[in-house]
């Protein structure tokens, strides 16, 4: 009985933990910040948001911190800087990004992200 | 008991039925003139559409069709409506007798060439979806009679306050439903609200 009991428990906490990011603090500031152009599931809109496919990820993956940073001129649209965000905070999104959009995850040491950081391009 | 449940439930299922066959109000205010009832209508307008088309109720004629107010550098709740109004294009492309038309309210930015670059990005299909823009008064008062809103303001983010609402007008100019353009759920009623007017 009580072994049921604990499996029961055990499966509960497995498949809730499921459906939750790793990286809640990522997961609350994209969705804050990235999801309104971006949307929840990373699909965007049409060819005027990019949708966030682990392709394009992969792709630009060295320069996501500094575009999340300084952000992108666009043809339509521009993407936003979020200059408030330290490196910590955007490593959370962009280790969400990959954990949870991409499915693909990576583990970037945070020294990384800041050295990325203080040599990012002249905004485009 | 058993006897109150079959009451209960024969109940529910007759007021089910009334209420799918129920006609969607005409909203906003009528006046009785002589026995007769005025409906709030839409005034006549003339705008200009991403292929520099001029756009006139006429282009709306025996059609019903789904108003909204937006600009293409919104940086706030547009994208989400535009996500939402390509799926109900995507769930109506074979209805023609449903159009969507959205307007502008960044008269300035918003030149026909960049709300033709804007709908080919979104890829629409522009038959039955157009992007507007026009005299700027007129949109802005345009919106009044679709209850929803258009106004510059500074303080805003991006410069204007804009709603997010969808507007679903009848053959006649009236306003028949309206919803929340950014909550996909509010969407899915909506266009149960649409599949009524296109059996009225």
């Amino acid at each position: 009985m009580r072994i049921t009991v604990i499996f029961c428990i055990v499966t509960l906490y497995l498949l809730l933990a499921c459906n939750e990011s790793r990286y809640s603090d990522g997961q609350t500031m994209y969705n804050n910040l990235c999801a309104r152009c971006h949307m929840e599931d990373g699909s965007g809109l049409g060819e005027a948001i990019p949708a966030l496919t682990p392709e394009r990820l992969e792709l630009r993956k060295a320069e996501i911190p500094c575009l999340i940073k300084h952000g992108i001129k666009g043809e339509i649209m521009d993407m936003p800087a979020q200059a408030q965000l330290n490196a910590v905070q955007i490593s959370n999104i962009v280790h969400y990004l990959f954990d949870h959009l991409a499915k693909k995850p990576v583990q970037i040491p945070l020294s990384d992200i800041e050295a990325t950081l203080n040599n990012c391009p002249q905004r485009q | 008991m058993i006897r109150f449940w079959m009451f209960f439930v024969v109940i529910a299922t007759v007021s089910c039925d009334v209420d799918d066959n129920k006609k969607l109000p005409v909203l906003g205010n009528k006046l009785i003139d002589n026995g007769d009832t005025i409906y709030h209508t839409i005034r006549d307008f003339q705008f200009v559409n991403q292929d520099s088309q001029i756009i006139t109720p006429s282009t709306f004629e025996d059609k019903i069709y789904i108003a909204d107010f937006f600009f293409t550098s919104c940086p706030t709740i547009c994208p989400k409506v535009k996500k939402q109004m390509l799926r109900i294009q995507n769930e109506f492309e074979n209805e023609p007798r449903l159009m969507m038309i959205s307007h502008s309210i960044d008269t300035k930015r918003d030149t026909v060439g960049r709300l033709k670059t804007f709908s080919d990005k979104l890829g629409i299909n522009t038959d039955q979806w157009m992007l507007v823009t026009g005299n700027k008064d007129s949109i802005y008062s345009i919106a009044d009679d679709y209850f929803s809103i258009a106004k510059e303001d500074a303080e805003a983010p991006g410069g204007f306050d804009h709603s997010g609402k969808l507007i679903l007008v009848d053959t006649e100019k009236r306003v028949r439903s309206f919803c929340d353009g950014t909550n996909p759920s509010a969407v899915d009623q909506f266009m149960d609200d649409i599949r009524k007017l296109l059996k009225e």
